[in-house]
């Protein structure tokens, strides 16, 4: 990889988003064909990618299907252009624009802010808990979801650096440090990341849900059960051999992922499982009821079974331990 | 000008001949949009190098009314983009020239199948263009009813906006979308203060005439305004075919047997 910047020097935001828009900046500083176009979007580091590279910044408004057509247009003329909205938004509204960007290969960076539940009350209408499934349809479209700060920045060179277009969905707020900075190469180029080793079974997450899954670990130890955790920071294509290698013997599985059961991590591992020819025990955990009723994301978690206490209960009970 | 009505004719009867041969196309647009397509190509507006068609400063065309392809495809094969042997696959299976145009066909710049794209694409060329300061220049060629897209106005918007002087759409303004005549679909009048209203220059011309076509274009060439250019090129739908002209069911129907015989009679050119 052609490296820029010494990953392991550059400071790395707390916040998911600033982490981000921090890589895309210093990108951006070397390489004035990058545009970053938004739909009337924000961020706090935004504000300074705005004042110092105005040049390299048009905001589209609230319109996404103008959003994609204008960079494709920006693309053609050889930009490598980045479009942020809001992430149900940015896929859905626009999805047949992005479907003809995508199959001309163009060089746009699609980046979704609100992955899963993390716009919490602000309801349906906002939560993004399809798009993976509807996203890794296209063909040649590189979909990232970054679960901390590291993997976020990762995550802008990895749309940078890759062929083609890219899906980059982006949590809200701040989290703690899943991946230290040695990791980041790893992530770019295997997108797939063991975070803990286990004999009894192996978690497969992505996004927050890897925060989740990482405390469940944890409650699990306490049960004398070990578990693995594997974070799947690139959903498409899926990295099939980095998947083979991380999972080992795992005896049993369990995905957990903030997304509708069809079309999200646990599907492409029940693709990939049947693909491989394994019989590995499979455990999906999704989202598979609609929200009765508006809260905040730890509520909606609750209310859907993906608490880590409820998480935790399933997972025991998949491994028959009382 | 007799040169360009000449080449309006031809392309004409081999959108004709084609269609008749592959059973597939889009004969009614196609007619409408030809005189457009020929003094875009042949009366020394665009810029382009048929030897090169990656060339950086080209003028960028799109047809966003894609479906009127047919008649791109007979003029870039006539220009030498494509071979006529290429050309002659159309409508056979493994063709890589199929109803709607396609990137990878030399001299067309994106996929325009889906209509209400363009438009915005154009105004990202176009963008890109003013910032890189390219004297390029962008054409859009849309269609009316493609104009019910809600995609289109918010690149008007923006070009508008802007100020991408740049840029040039033109509307092929035949007053029929696919099933209707578009003041009875979904009404589009009054059309061209729609786009003055977002800060565009609009000219309003007759689309057969090849010396307002000429003269729009010699216009948009030469401006000193901020605006993009729409022109609104009334035309008629099949044009140059008595019973295509205005007629609902020529959208994408093929013509053979005694209406092939009489649409070839009619294409037929007289000095």
């Amino acid at each position: 990889m052609d490296r820029m910047i010494d990953f392991e020097s550059v400071h790395i935001s707390e916040d998911i988003r600033d982490a981000f828009f921090d890589q895309l900046h210093r990108i951006a500083e070397k390489d004035a064909r990058v545009m970053l176009l938004t739909a009337d979007m924000s961020a706090f580091s935004l504000e300074r990618y705005k004042r110092e590279l105005p040049q390299q910044y048009v905001n589209v408004g609230i319109a996404e299907q103008n959003l994609i057509n204008i960079a494709a247009g920006l693309a053609k003329m050889g930009k490598k252009v980045f479009v942020y909205g809001i992430a149900p938004f940015v896929t859905m509204r626009c999805y047949e624009q992005i479907k003809i960007v995508t199959e001309m290969n163009l060089d746009i960076h699609i980046i979704g802010a609100g992955a899963g539940l993390s716009y919490g009350s602000d309801g349906y209408t906002h939560h993004a808990v399809q798009d993976i499934g509807i996203m890794r349809l296209l063909r040649g479209l590189r979909i990232y979801n970054p679960s901390d700060s590291v993997s976020s920045a990762a995550a802008a060179y990895a749309a940078y650096y890759g062929h083609g277009p890219s899906y980059t969905r982006i949590d809200k707020g701040r989290f703690p440090l899943i991946h230290g900075s040695a990791v980041w190469e790893r992530l770019i180029q295997k997108g797939v990341v063991s975070i803990n080793e286990g004999t009894d079974v192996t978690l497969l997450s992505t996004g927050f849900m890897v925060q989740q899954a990482l405390a469940i670990t944890e409650a699990l130890a306490a049960q004398s059960i070990q578990a693995g955790l594997i974070d799947v920071f690139q959903l498409n294509p899926l990295c099939a051999e980095e998947l083979n290698s991380a999972i080992g013997n795992s005896k049993k599985l369990v995905t957990i992922e903030e997304h509708e059961r069809a079309g999200g991590l646990g599907t492409m591992v029940s693709e990939w499982l049947v693909d491989q020819r394994r019989m590995t025990p499979l455990k999906r955990v999704a989202i598979d009821a609609q929200p009765q009723g508006y809260g905040d994301r730890p509520w909606l978690h609750q209310m859907l079974g993906l608490d880590t206490a409820s998480l935790t209960r399933k997972i025991m009970e998949f491994l028959n331990v009382k | 000008m007799i040169h360009l009505e000449k080449k309006a004719n031809w392309v004409r009867n081999q959108v004709l001949e084609m269609t008749a041969s592959a059973k597939k196309g889009h004969i009614g647009g196609a007619f409408s949009a030809i005189d457009v397509l020929v003094a875009l190509y042949y009366g020394g507006f665009l810029r382009f190098n048929p030897s090169e068609p990656a060339w950086e400063d080209r003028d960028r065309f799109i047809l966003s009314k894609g479906h009127s392809t047919l008649a791109l495809y007979v003029i870039l094969a006539d220009l030498g983009f494509t071979s006529w042997d290429a050309f002659k696959t159309y409508g056979q299976n493994g063709s890589f020239l199929g109803a709607h145009p396609d990137h990878a066909i030399p001299g067309i710049e994106v996929d325009s199948g889906s209509l209400g794209n363009g438009l915005g694409m154009g105004a990202g060329m176009a963008l890109a263009a003013k910032m890189d300061q390219k004297p390029v220049r962008t054409v859009v060629l849309l269609g009316d009813g493609e104009c019910y897209e809600g995609a289109i106005w918010e690149a008007v918007m923006f070009a508008g906006h802007h100020g991408l002087n740049n840029l040039i759409a033109i509307v092929d303004r035949n007053g029929q979308c696919v099933t209707d005549y578009t003041e009875d679909c979904n009404r589009l009048e009054p059309f061209t203060a729609k786009w003055e209203a977002c800060g565009w220059e609009v000219l309003s011309i007759d689309g057969h005439s090849f010396a307002e076509i000429g003269q729009a274009l010699d216009h948009g060439r030469n401006r000193s305004t901020q605006r993009p250019l729409l022109i609104n090129a009334k035309t008629i739908k099949g044009k140059g075919v008595s019973f295509m002209e205005g007629a609902l069911e020529w959208h994408h129907s093929v013509p053979n047997g005694e209406k092939l015989v009489r649409a070839r009679r009619e294409l037929t050119w007289t000095e």
